[in-house]
């Protein structure tokens, strides 16, 4: 193909600024084309026809359409971290310093020795990879020896492009918006049911793929109230664009519809230009929540099938029309038309129109209606009726094509008419409506017989077809279904139906409805499927070979898997399918489109969610645990100091110094992330009672109590401590991560299971700041610094609850230990965080207190035996923790008759211990306890839960879960962790083996 | 897919949490039949069609709802408060409804 | 006693004053932080809400609602049915409040440090507001005065309507440096102002 640019005239070239020059490369060498041009119609100007190499075969490819169908003309974008590969060149809006380059191809597009592929003929054919790599798998693989050997060649040899390793350097924005009716497609039909719906007052947003709306308005020759169809469109377009009810957005793509009128779209707000002007995003998702919806996507033309049709310089008849009258630019120097329909002839009349050289115009059909025929005949091209191109001729591009005669009625092909010569073969098979976002949502397309084409089907959400998506082919049924479409939308809406505007047409009247004619069948290479190389041959080797439902059919042979979905091949491969069954196509079925409409870079569905966007809690606390060498440990949403590293310090040394400081004097903690829940009412304590296992209706004003929370199935869901502040008002605390389950868990038994309770349910995690202070020193600590409140072993009993003051600061105090050592944990307003903090830090200034970090306050609650989420593990009972005593047996609760269940009291469950190292080798975490040797485990008996270097053994220890566990305290074992290499010697203990009598926190 | 919320209005499902089937009914606290226990935790329809389930509006009012709901279309016909305010709520949609 | 140290927002290191973004010529949006002195959430009972709303008026001279309702230095806040968010100069609100409304009216809980208040405002306040909250700020559906409770990124949030152009943000302290982050980042295309 040569193509080359058309002299401007009237008409011609509608979208083009050809006063703007725009200097862009491809593949390293320079080109030039206008403002208004894609990557595509500039290339074709340029008489570039090689643009890609095809995905499995590296057959060379050009650009087959002019739109976001595009199977072919795949390029990759930018350099650096911009780097985009796979982008259709049919999209992409051609701007000042534009790079683009090939892909899939070794070493260049114009030589790809890849192109080996297509020799042997069954080499990838359908099925191949299934029935190459089919046989026992390799030992401890989940693939044959082969397939190893092979991978790294295949993954090379069929692909398409690379994307950057680097970090995107650009914006992905989102928005919500709101809208009555939205309307998918700004054609004729869409303007029309814009006009219609924005008349009514009604909130519309209009969207369309393309820079420029009007879609087919743009470059017919059509008149519409006496003016060409491009300027009438311009104008309306103005208009809307004023109204304040009104909402355009070109460059956006209906990628989803979703349930209830909810719609992804993807704005390209900047795709356009080398790089987003500082802050702009590069791209908006918009989730657009509509109450209705008019779907306005028009139609895609589908190619016939016959021998080499992938060659470079064969091209969708609408679309090689597209870029002569809409670009200026001629798709070829001599131009041959094949058709099994009107639009054919017309696309070939345009183009001769706009300056085109037409030769020829291929119909297969015998009979075609007169004006049609004149309208061919203004071409002063050759025409042929009953006849079919065969073939193409051609090295790499197209240089002819071969003629032969053809009966509409038996599908045969005849006797070789004529070779001809050509660069350009324009075809035309019919048109399939654009029903994809109908189709995402479950819409069963229903086959047109007429139209040779599925239509979308009865709407089964809100939604109201319009235009040639919903079959109403031509310009007049555009106006009119997109007019109705609105008025049943505005009523969706519960609005009036606005007022009717339809210009005066003066236009072609042309029958849509093609011959049924999708493939002329004979030797070499018929391409299918464009993108992913499935030739006809495959479908009926698929069938053949057992595969006839049209699923299998898609997922044996891949055919519109490739990133289009096959918007240009379905319904051929339907049909072909269909023949060799012997089956009406309806019969064959249609698979379902997934959304998006068409491939969305990934940026603009995740959005900004990461780095300092991401949805990340911190405490009041932590810049001071930064600005002193925390570590910062992400657990959930919380940052958590893991622990404070002196220079030089390993985390493991770090954690180790601070638990003997706690343990030999006194450390400070941060847990303000646990969950704190404010329960009150007058029927509070009752509650309380019924979700905890252990009682709490007596316990007394200013008392703590610890308490365990179970699931109805009789497992441990959360623990805590719950603090009665008053008679009728309480404060839970959850563990970290429990706190929203914990949370939901208590409103559904308040809402749904005991809506008579009187009971209050507020979140007031981030109402305060919690500090442990814990060690021998602790109480020193406090009474350095508190007022208000005798911190004495009689002032605050063990679990008891007082008001106070620190600094100023009114703060709560309740004596908890975690650590096992004396220990008080105070609470203030988070706003004083970091003042309580500091207060804390400097009244124990002279006893040496340490900050302690997660990895300590674990370390410490793992040598006293107190259990966390790892035990918690949603499998283990309050008996398999050898917290049987807080088990009432006086009253119901939450979890009490399924709990009672014979099962949960067998012997063997897994119950929990500690183990120490015995010769001081590293536990894993994850291990399990076996009773064998390295080389001979035997079966797992156990598994670790939480492990850690305990200074008070001076070893290695762990807590774990081990059968029948309570009594095998003493026994030897070993902890394996396979995957790592390790076999270490345990000793089974008892978890309790700091103060096991609680003098020290009692004290 | 949209939820109508009877406090808040209609909202994104994302801000609302699955809890499951609205027909389980918890034995009284009283109870300590097993059987009762065992078909509450465990006994689920799982229809193919219409369901009645519960959702928390925890990035709302933090009520929760029965949502009428078909498992194969996902098509809403109900939403309905539950809890102590469900009377007061379903009265106030009431006279609401009788106003239009 | 000690003198009592100032509460410390959580973006008292991040909101510093100034234009930022692109067009600083004319920046669209005017961003700020402040504490509540309280910010108080009562809650009551089925039975005892219009008892609960009487004693309101008399307590705060603010009669609660549909929408948020703003007296001198009182916003009244509905969150959900019975329930009231009470946005005050006075530091010693709760304590009022609890004895105004004892435990069989309604619960009263302190939330004075578990938000911080974001305002944006501006011609172009909505349209930031609309990037990362998935509710419909057409006036129609949020009036001013209007208080919605939803999310942002999955964390809690309530928003009040002051002005048509103009939001009260109510987030959670220990999300209020990610909420900021957010706005900032946002408004950023529009050009704002930290105030």
């Amino acid at each position: 193909m040569s193509g080359f640019r058309l002299n401007s005239r009237d008409g011609v070239g509608t979208l083009l600024n050809t006063g703007r020059a725009v200097n862009f490369t491809f593949d390293g060498k320079p080109y030039q084309g206008f403002e208004g041009d894609t990557l595509a119609s500039a290339l074709i100007a340029n008489g570039v026809s090689i643009v890609a190499r095809s995905f499995k075969y590296h057959r060379p490819r050009g650009v087959f359409t002019a739109g976001s169908e595009e199977p072919s003309a795949l390029v990759t974008l930018h350099n650096g971290p911009r780097t985009e590969p796979n982008i259709r060149a049919t999209e992409v809006e051609l701007y000042e310093g534009l790079v683009a380059k090939s892909q899939n191809n070794w070493p260049s597009v114009k030589f790809d020795l890849m192109a080996v592929n297509q020799l042997p003929g069954k080499a990838f054919s359908a099925g191949f990879y299934y029935k190459t790599f089919m046989g026992p798998a390799r030992p401890g693989h989940k693939a044959t020896q082969f397939w190893w050997m092979c991978e790294q060649f295949i993954r090379r040899a069929a692909g398409l492009g690379r994307g950057a390793s680097l970090p995107d350097p650009d914006r992905y924005a989102k928005m919500n918006a709101f809208c009555d009716v939205l309307i998918a497609g700004g054609g004729p039909s869409g303007i029309a049911a814009a006009l219609r719906a924005a008349s009514a007052g009604a909130k519309v947003i209009l969207c369309d793929e393309r820079a420029t709306m009007g879609g087919s308005l743009i470059g017919t020759s059509d008149v519409l109230n006496g003016e060409r169809a491009d300027i009438w469109v311009r104008e309306r377009l103005a208009e809307l664009a004023a109204m304040e009810n009104v909402t355009l957005l070109p460059r956006t793509t209906v990628q989803s519809m979703f349930d209830d009128g909810t719609y992804l779209t993807v704005e390209r707000v900047a795709d356009h230009k080398v790089q987003p002007t500082p802050h702009e995003p590069r791209q908006r998702s918009w989730i657009i929540r509509a109450k209705s919806a008019v779907i306005a996507t028009g139609a895609i033309e589908r190619p016939i099938v016959f021998a080499g049709n992938d060659r470079p310089g064969v091209m969708l008849a609408d679309s090689a029309r597209r870029y002569a009258s809409e670009f200026g630019v001629a798709p070829g120097r001599q131009v041959v038309v094949f058709c099994n329909n009107d639009s054919g002839w017309l696309a070939a009349r345009d183009m001769a129109r706009a300056g085109v050289i037409v030769t020829a115009i291929v119909d297969v059909r015998s009979d075609v209606a007169d004006d049609i025929r004149a309208a061919g005949e203004e071409t002063r091209a050759e025409i042929f009726t009953g006849a079919a191109v065969k073939s193409t001729q051609g090295w790499q591009t197209l240089t002819g094509v071969e003629l032969c005669e053809f009966s509409e009625v038996t599908g045969q092909t005849g006797a070789t008419l004529r070779k001809l010569g050509c660069d350009c073969l324009a075809v035309s098979g019919g048109w399939s409506p654009a029903f994809h976002l109908t189709s995402q949502q479950g819409g069963k397309p229903v086959w047109d017989a007429e139209l040779q084409a599925f239509l979308p089907g009865e709407p089964v959400t809100t939604w109201h077809g319009a235009g040639a998506m919903a079959g109403k082919f031509g310009l007049r049924a555009a106006f009119r279904s997109g007019e109705e479409a609105a008025v049943l939308a505005l009523a969706d809406a519960g609005l009036g139906e606005g007022e009717s505007d339809v210009p005066e047409i003066e236009g072609d009247t042309i029958d849509y409805a093609p011959a049924p004619v999708f493939e002329i069948r004979s030797d070499g290479k018929s391409f299918v499927d464009l993108q992913h190389d499935v030739t006809a041959d495959d479908v009926r080797l698929a069938h053949r070979e057992g595969f006839i439902s049209v699923e299998h059919l898609k997922r044996y042979t891949t055919l519109g898997m490739a990133t289009d979905q096959g918007k240009t091949s379905n319904v051929t491969g339907l049909s072909i399918m269909a023949e060799a069954r012997g089956k009406p196509i309806p019969e064959v079925g249609t698979t379902r489109f997934r959304p998006p409409y068409s491939p969305t870079a990934l940026g603009a569905l995740a959005g900004e969610r990461y780095g300092h966007l991401s949805s990340e809690r911190r405490t009041p606390m932590h810049d001071w645990h930064v600005e002193n060498g925390a570590g910062m440990y992400a657990n959930g949403p919380w940052m958590r100091p893991e622990s404070y590293n002196a220079p030089g310090e390993t985390v493991e040394q770090a954690y180790i110094r601070e638990t003997k400081a706690v343990r030999a004097s006194v450390g400070l903690v941060d847990v303000s992330t646990l969950g704190k829940i404010d329960v009150q009412g007058p029927d509070a304590a009752e509650f309380l009672n019924r979700v905890y296992s252990n009682g709490f209706a007596k316990l007394p004003v200013g008392k703590a109590r610890y308490g365990l929370m179970l699931r109805e199935d009789g497992f441990l869901f959360d623990d805590g401590t719950t603090w009665r502040l008053d008679e009728n008002r309480f404060l839970m605390t959850t563990t970290t991560a429990g706190a929203g389950r914990v949370m939901e868990h208590l409103e559904y038994h308040r809402d749904v299971v005991w809506p008579d309770l009187k009971v209050a349910l507020t979140s007031v995690s981030d109402e305060w700041a919690g500090v442990a202070v814990a060690g021998p020193k602790s109480r020193a600590v406090l009474k350095a610094c508190v007022e208000g409140c005798d911190v004495s072993n009689e002032g605050i009993p063990f679990m008891g609850v007082r008001e106070a003051q620190i600094n100023g600061i009114p703060v709560l105090i309740a004596r908890l230990s975690f650590s096992g050592e004396l220990a008080y944990e105070v609470y203030t307003g988070a706003h004083w965080g970091q003042a309580l903090w500091e207060a804390l830090m400097n009244a124990g200034k002279k006893f040496g207190i340490v900050p302690y970090g997660l990895e300590a306050l674990s370390t410490l609650r793992i040598e006293k035996g107190h259990v966390a989420g790892p035990e918690l593990n949603g499998r283990t009972t309050p008996y398999d923790l050898g917290l049987g005593g807080m088990v009432s047996t006086k009253k119901n609760f939450v979890g009490s008759v399924l709990l009672s269940r014979e099962t949960f009291k067998a012997e063997d469950r897994l119950q929990l211990v500690a183990i120490k190292s015995i010769d001081g080798q590293r536990i894993r975490g994850g291990s399990h306890l076996v009773k064998g040797s390295k080389d001979n485990p035997g079966r797992s008996e156990g598994n670790t839960t939480s492990t850690c270097f305990s200074p008070e053994l001076n070893t290695y220890m762990s807590l774990a879960l081990l059968e029948g566990g309570s009594a095998r305290h003493g026994e030897k074992m070993f902890a394996a962790n396979p995957v790592r290499g390790a076999h270490v010697a345990v000793e089974v203990i008892s978890p309790h083996i700091v103060d096991p009598d609680g003098g020290r926190m009692h004290g | 897919m949209r939820l109508t919320c009877p406090y808040c209005g209609e909202r994104d499902h994302q801000e609302f949490t699955y809890r499951g089937d609205a027909s389980a009914t918890r034995p009284a606290i009283e109870s300590t039949a097993m059987d009762d226990h065992l078909a509450y935790v465990y006994d689920r329809k799982n229809p193919d069609g219409v369901h009645r389930e519960l959702w928390n509006h925890t990035s709302g009012c933090r009520m929760h709802l029965v949502v009428t709901r078909n498992t194969v279309t996902h098509e809403v016909t109900g939403c309905e408060p539950v809890g102590p305010w469900a009377k007061k709520l379903k009265a106030a949609s009431a006279r609401r409804g009788a106003k239009r | 006693m000690a003198d009592r140290p100032e509460r410390i927002s959580p973006l008292h290191a991040v909101a510093e004053p100034g234009v930022y973004g692109a067009n600083t010529d004319a920046p669209q949006v005017e961003l700020s932080e402040r504490l509540c002195g309280s910010l108080v959430q009562v809650q009551a009972w089925p039975d005892t809400a219009a008892e609960v709303e009487k004693r309101f008026a008399k307590e705060l001279g603010v009669k609660p609602g549909k929408l948020g309702v703003t007296k001198g230095d009182v916003i009244i806040m509905p969150t959900g049915p019975g329930r009231w968010l009470i946005d005050h100069e006075d530091e010693g609100l709760e304590a009022r409040l609890r004895k105004a409304v004892p435990v069989d009216l309604a619960a009263v809980t302190g939330l004075t440090h578990a938000r911080v208040v974001v305002s944006l405002n501006g011609p172009k306040a909505a349209w930031v507001m609309a990037s990362g909250v998935a509710l419909d700020f057409d006036l129609s559906a949020f009036p001013v005065g209007g208080v919605q409770v939803s999310h942002h990124h999955e964390i809690g949030l309530t928003i009040h309507r002051t002005r048509e152009d103009g939001f009260d943000l109510y987030g959670f302290t220990s999300y209020a440096l990610g909420l900021w982050h957010w706005a900032t980042h946002a408004s950023a295309e529009v050009g704002y102002r930290v105030s």
